[in-house]
């Protein structure tokens, strides 16, 4: 029997047995020097703060330990008549030694408001400038990454190292070093102050502080173990109820609906089984704290009372000493918090590095190879000579390509769905680099040529027409950020649109919502043409959306459409027959080869393939209209 | 030159005019769900009070403590000051015998200090214990019915709700009702019953001090309260300036190619870095009042602290005899002071998480309020043996009422034991027809019959077990493939699994396959191609043996040789029974009895595949300028990379 994951659940006892990985990836990873290091690094360049942090953190730990103190010293020296008490020694009444206590104690509170005050604005500055500096970081890095890396990784990955890893990154930065800093130095002090008062105590507390520790220590393992198994249900938990809804129509055409019930409430229980084994653990561990701090007063209270009775300490030292126990065991709970934080802090800080880490493909030439491209007013001349590519190595997508297209010539693709045809685009647009074969524009090769070069010459419109949330204006303007509004309507006049952009409800000003949802289909496709022609390209990308039904009628798409390829070179993913007839060549693409090339008029003359997918189109185009 | 279109600083920026209006209607709605989740809390009525039980409990024993430590501190102090400090005094007037020495007066004070620490180990442990059993008991409750509640509901519901929402609603939404149960109800009732028991004491012991160290609660409840305030709006800001880093991010990702085609990852990486100091901006605002206001409640601990000091200090000198306090009452003064505020914090939290159980509440209540339009009727039609007649007379449907008719008076009759197969283009309604024969969807007007009888008579279970659907989308569970083959007939034994995945041309696959048919599928096991999975979704479709079987463009992704095998033995399998076929291949269209002409929701011609070719015009055109008549090997190439990338 296949068993899920580490449960007692068999394969048969669950819809989902492998839970798909979700973005988030890994909860924890161990801890890395490797890694601390470089967050630390990063953390570095604000060195005066991050020292500026650290004394803060100092000054915090002596206060914390200082308060209890003065108060049991307050309390102490008022009631207690010893002729060695200090209150004695310097001839203070009770009642103004009560009144010194409690001065020292309000202006010690003070003091604490404003180092802490101070502590936490210092923290986040840190943290949150460390965060900024990595999203930055992200991002920049994002941008160099070639196409390749977009289209294995998908969208909800790549957003997640910059929200939920950062996330786990920031709580570390915030927390870790200042609060270890705090527990360790309000130990030390109050260790020291107890040993002070009275060296028995203070060693019999100290004997004792190991065992506590080892308990401690003990719980966290199995806390975080017991966790780790609450963790594998939730996601078998979570699993099976995303593809139970994904998969209701087959479910419920099966008429499982009792049984899946049943499966998911078996899961269900498994997962309470394991919630009451972290309650168990956790209701013993908390209070197992609580014993040991009560154990010690209890010690102290017996051991101190009897050293009382010797004369060698006064009830004051006793009270005090009870109090500073508190001090002492309290960063106990604290360290192990920290623990856990740092562990989710690496597997977060693991991703965020390894992306940034991640190197682009190299599709930018060496310096002295490079060739710019000319800046011309006629369209580019591209050539494809025996062109092979493949987006792995040994399965290849496209094999022996050959082509070119003159400048200003409109050039349509035509073949099915995974033929090719967009390969082809990305090794135009050098978004990947082909195999062996030669592409050449302008009569370059494309491997000299920067791709920033090329696109600051190239339009592009995708056949999903993206738009970024925001303004038309904003969106035309997108292309050539320094354009002028005249300019932007200027293109627009161009294009024959602007009438329609200019009927919108807020005119340029329109929201286009997001990824353009406000707006219809046809007003984003004459949106995303206004964008191509406001680059002024010498080359023109077009995978031509299909037609629909729409406000703006298809003869306003055609005619702009027409004026968009006016005098450059343009490359069409043609789903439109008019697109394909006025195209000055075919080239048909079948399995990753040219299978056909030349005008419509030839290839419907003489083609064999052709003819067939035109008739297709025609068809296609009746049964929409 | 008109207005200037729009500011730099504005770019790309959603405007936000999201604000939350109280209607009547919500509060009134709010007060129903208050109703409802106080009626859900009484069904666990039991547990609560064992729980309450418990806890209070546990602050009962914590109070003895703190007496017990007090007392051996009086005692001590007697003992140091005879003449000065009355004789301690032992709760509830247990004393041990006045002969008894000090070390054994003390250690049976700090004994006692320890065994009432343990009792409340123990107690505390039952208390986790006990309301994490009512916790979980609520939890897999109501996901449960949540998720029983999902099984039933029709498609219809699903296609106007997204999945994402959904699942969280079984996670997110039913934690929140446990939330309001466990934090809101029960948590109320029992710090308020720790509240009474200590404050019971302190009055009881000193009035006055008890007042006196009270009075600031209120001063850090007013701070709370404006903390609030003040924080909520610059929560949401910062809530939005992430929200637009993360679109800003997303955008960027989705929209890589339109960047990089255009040569603008300058211009994206200048709007990023201003979205990310905007995310900076607002979290240090946040900071700025955190760092100002929460502080001082813990600074107000401190005076609170120093206000026990320097009256009860005067108290104890003064003495218990002569209207003061022991030193003992007043250490329990101070510790009690501790966990007093705890139990404030805990109410000030359970109290600001209401809104947020709230709104989960209503989701939760949403989904198991949801009507379930596919009801079995009072008496349903549920025969032993079933023929597989088929028969639609005037069917008119539509998906939603605002949508058009995507049938249009539909009628036809399949006889049991023939084969039809339906074609026509993309959207024309043959995938309608299969939904209303499986009752996935009530016809908006006419009937739908099987074997005679009206569909909405049948039992919906007894219905689509006669029904065995290949649907167009192959959807696999991530189990292994001998699980999804007998996803309806569970108890399937491996034979009739075996014969069903060869009879499926499946067999070559899944024999290589890692661990054969124990093979997990999905995204962390063994990746198929469309055409594997059609192939698997075909077994499984066969497995059941029903008398009718409805195959959506089932092999779409097969390749024509495997189509050819996988028909004949499906001709073998289905002998005697009825097939519905929906088309993209001639030679499909040639081997069966019938073939349905579907075009925009009607029945536009029907007929064998010849005489249509012969008579219609139309047909012979639409067959010819439709099909593939020779794609074999493409479909399947173009899978497999599909699915490496």
């Amino acid at each position: 029997m296949t068993q899920v994951g580490a449960t007692n659940l068999t394969a048969a006892q669950v819809l989902t047995a492998a839970s798909p990985s979700d973005d988030a990836g890994e909860r924890i990873r161990p801890f890395d020097w490797a890694m601390t290091r470089r967050v630390a690094g990063r953390m570095m360049r604000y060195a005066a703060l991050f020292w500026c942090i650290m004394v803060l953190a100092v000054v915090l730990a002596v206060l914390n330990g200082t308060i209890p103190l003065i108060v049991a010293q307050t309390i102490g020296g008022a009631i207690e008549q010893h002729p060695e008490s200090w209150r004695d020694q310097l001839g203070v009444t009770p009642t103004q030694w009560l009144y010194i206590g409690v001065s020292a104690l309000v202006t010690l509170a003070m003091l604490w408001y404003v180092v802490m005050r101070i502590r936490q604005v210092a923290v986040a500055t840190l943290a949150e400038r460390v965060v900024r500096d990595l999203r930055s970081e992200i991002f920049a890095h994002l941008q160099v990454l070639g196409m390749d890396f977009y289209d294995r990784t998908k969208v909800g990955r790549i957003l997640a190292r910059g929200t939920s890893d950062i996330d786990a990154l920031r709580r570390a930065l915030s927390e870790v070093a200042p609060r270890l800093t705090i527990a360790v130095v309000q130990m030390v002090y109050a260790l020291v102050v107890m040993l002070a008062y009275d060296w028995v105590l203070g060693v019999t507390v100290l004997i004792g502080a190991p065992f506590v520790y080892l308990v401690n220590w003990r719980f966290r393992q199995l806390l975080s173990n017991s966790y780790r198994r609450v963790q594998e249900t939730y996601s078998l938990l979570t699993a099976n109820l995303a593809e139970s809804i994904a998969g209701i129509r087959v479910t419920q055409a099966f008429t499982r609906e009792d049984r899946n019930s049943a499966m998911f409430r078996g899961i269900c229980h498994l997962h309470r089984d394991r919630h009451l084994v972290v309650a168990k653990a956790q209701g013993l561990y908390l209070p197992l704290m609580d014993v040991t701090s009560q154990l010690f007063i209890a010690i102290a209270l017996l051991v101190g009372g009897l050293r009382i009775a010797k004369g060698a300490m006064t009830v004051t030292d006793l009270l005090a000493f009870m109090m500073m126990t508190g001090v002492f065991f309290q960063p106990i709970l604290v360290i192990g918090d920290m623990y856990n934080v740092v562990l989710q802090a690496m597997a977060g800080a693991e991703r965020v590095f390894h992306l940034i880490d991640t190197v682009p493909a190299q599709l930018e030439p060496e310096a002295d190879a490079v060739v710019a491209l000319p800046t011309l007013d006629e369209g580019m001349r591209i050539e494809f000579e025996n062109v092979t590519f493949g987006y792995l190595k040994d399965r290849p997508v496209l094999s022996d390509i050959t082509f070119s297209a003159q400048p200003g010539q409109t050039i349509a693709l035509v073949g099915h769905t995974g033929s090719g045809k967009t390969s082809i685009i990305n090794l135009i647009a050098k978004f990947y680099l082909h195999g062996s074969g030669r592409i050449q524009l302008d009569g370059i090769d494309i491997r000299r040529i920067s791709p920033g070069d090329l696109h600051q010459q190239t339009g592009i419109v995708q056949q999903e027409n993206f738009l970024f949330t925001g303004s038309v204006l904003d969106n035309i303007r997108f292309a050539r950020p320094g354009a002028s509004d005249e300019q932007v309507r200027e293109v627009c006049h161009r294009l024959g649109c602007l009438d329609v952009i200019e009927e919108l409800p807020e005119g340029f000003n329109t929201q286009v919502g997001e990824r353009g949802s406000a707006l219809s289909l046809g007003q984003r496709q004459l949106i995303c043409f206004a964008r191509a022609l406001m680059a002024r390209p010498r080359l023109l990308i077009l995978d031509e959306a299909t037609s629909a039904v729409d406000t703006v009628s298809e003869a306003r798409v055609q005619q702009s459409l027409e004026r968009l390829l006016e005098g450059r070179t343009s490359f069409v993913v043609a789903h439109r027959l008019s697109t394909i007839r006025s195209a000055d060549r075919i080239l048909v693409i079948d399995a990753g080869r040219i299978v056909e090339q030349g005008t419509h008029a030839e290839l419907l003359r003489d083609g064999r393939v052709y003819p067939r997918l035109h008739a297709e189109f025609v068809k296609l185009s009746e049964g929409k209209g | 030159m008109r207005p200037r279109l729009s500011s730099r600083v504005s770019l790309f920026a959603p405007s936000s005019e999201s604000s939350s209006t109280d209607s009547a209607a919500n509060v009134a709605n709010r007060a129903d769900h208050f109703r409802r989740l106080f009626a859900l809390t009484w069904r666990y009525r039991w547990g609560c009070v064992l729980a309450l039980v418990w806890d209070v409990g546990v602050e009962a024993l914590a109070l003895c403590g703190f007496i017990y430590s007090g007392l051996a501190l009086d005692i001590l102090r007697h003992q140091a000051q005879p003449d000065s400090v009355a004789e301690p005094h032992w709760p509830l007037g247990i004393a041990p015998p006045s002969d008894w020495v000090l070390w054994k007066t003390l250690s049976l004070a700090s004994g006692m200090v320890l065994v009432i620490t343990l009792l409340r180990t123990y107690a505390r442990y039952r208390t986790r214990l006990t309301s994490e059993k009512l916790i979980q008991r609520i939890t897999v409750d109501l996901r449960t019915a949540l998720y029983d509640k999902l099984q039933r509901l029709g498609f219809s519901w699903f296609d106007t709700h997204d999945s994402g929402g959904l699942i969280n609603r079984v996670t997110g939404d039913a934690g929140s009702v446990r939330l309001f149960i466990e934090g809101v109800v029960l948590q109320l009732i029992i710090s308020t019953a720790a509240l009474t028991l200590f404050l019971f004491y302190m009055f009881r012991e000193h009035a006055l001090l008890t007042l006196a160290v009270l009075v600031v609660f209120p001063v850090q409840a007013w701070i709370l309260v404006k903390y609030s305030r003040s924080i909520e709006t610059r929560l949401r800001r910062n809530r939005e300036a992430l929200d637009r880093l993360i679109q800003t991010l997303q955008e960027c990702i989705i929209g890589v190619k339109v960047v990089k085609g255009f040569g603008q990852e300058k211009q994206v990486i200048d709007r990023f870095a201003e979205r990310n100091s905007g995310a900076y901006d607002a979290r240090m605002s946040i900071v700025k009042t955190n760092s100002a206001l929460l502080p001082w409640i813990m600074t107000l601990g401190f005076l609170q602290i120093a206000i026990l000091l320097l009256y009860g200090g005067h108290l104890v000198n003064v003495g218990p005899a002569a209207g003061g306090i022991a030193l003992g009452t007043l250490w329990v003064f101070f510790s009690l002071v501790r966990q007093l505020a705890g139990q404030v914090d805990a109410i000030v939290s359970s109290a600001s998480s209401i809104p947020e159980s709230l709104v989960g509440a209503s989701r939760v209540f949403e989904l198991l309020d949801a009507p379930i339009e596919i009801a079995a009727p009072a008496e349903a039609y549920s025969p032993g043996e079933i023929r597989g007649r088929i028969e639609f007379e005037h069917v008119s449907f539509r998906y939603r009422a605002d949508a058009p008719l995507v049938l249009e008076d539909v009628s036809f009759v399949v006889e049991p034991g023939e084969a039809v197969a339906m074609v026509g283009p993309a959207g024309g309604g043959k995938s309608t027809i299969f939904n209303l024969i499986g009752r996935f969807y009530d016809a908006t007007s006419g009937r739908v019959l099987v074997d005679g009888v009206d569909v909405r008579q049948w039992d919906p279970a007894a219905l689509r077990r006669a029904v065995s659907i290949v649907f167009q989308e192959p959807f696999l569970f991530s189990n292994t493939i001998a699980n999804n083959v007998r996803f309806g007939v569970p108890d399937a034994t491996d034979d009739a699994v075996h014969r069903a995945v060869q009879d499926a041309i499946a067999e070559e696959f899944v024999s290589t396959s890692k661990d054969g048919y124990e093979t997990i599928i999905g995204e962390r096991g063994l990746t198929l191609s469309g055409g594997e999975r059609q192939r698997l979704s075909i077994a499984r479709a066969i497995l059941p043996d029903a008398p009718i079987l409805l195959l959506d463009d089932a092999m779409a992704s097969v390749d024509a040789r495997t189509e050819v095998r996988i028909a004949a033995n499906l001709d073998r399998v289905m002998h005697g029974r009825t097939t519905l076929v929906i088309a993209h291949r001639l030679s499909t269209l040639r081997r069966a009895d019938r073939v349905l002409v579907v075009e925009r929701g009607r029945i536009t011609a029907q007929g064998t595949h010849e005489n249509l070719m012969r008579d219609s015009e139309h047909y012979r055109e639409a067959a010819t300028l439709q099909l593939d008549h020779d794609r074999e090997e493409e479909s399947d190439t173009i899978e497999s990379q599909e699915a490496v990338r």
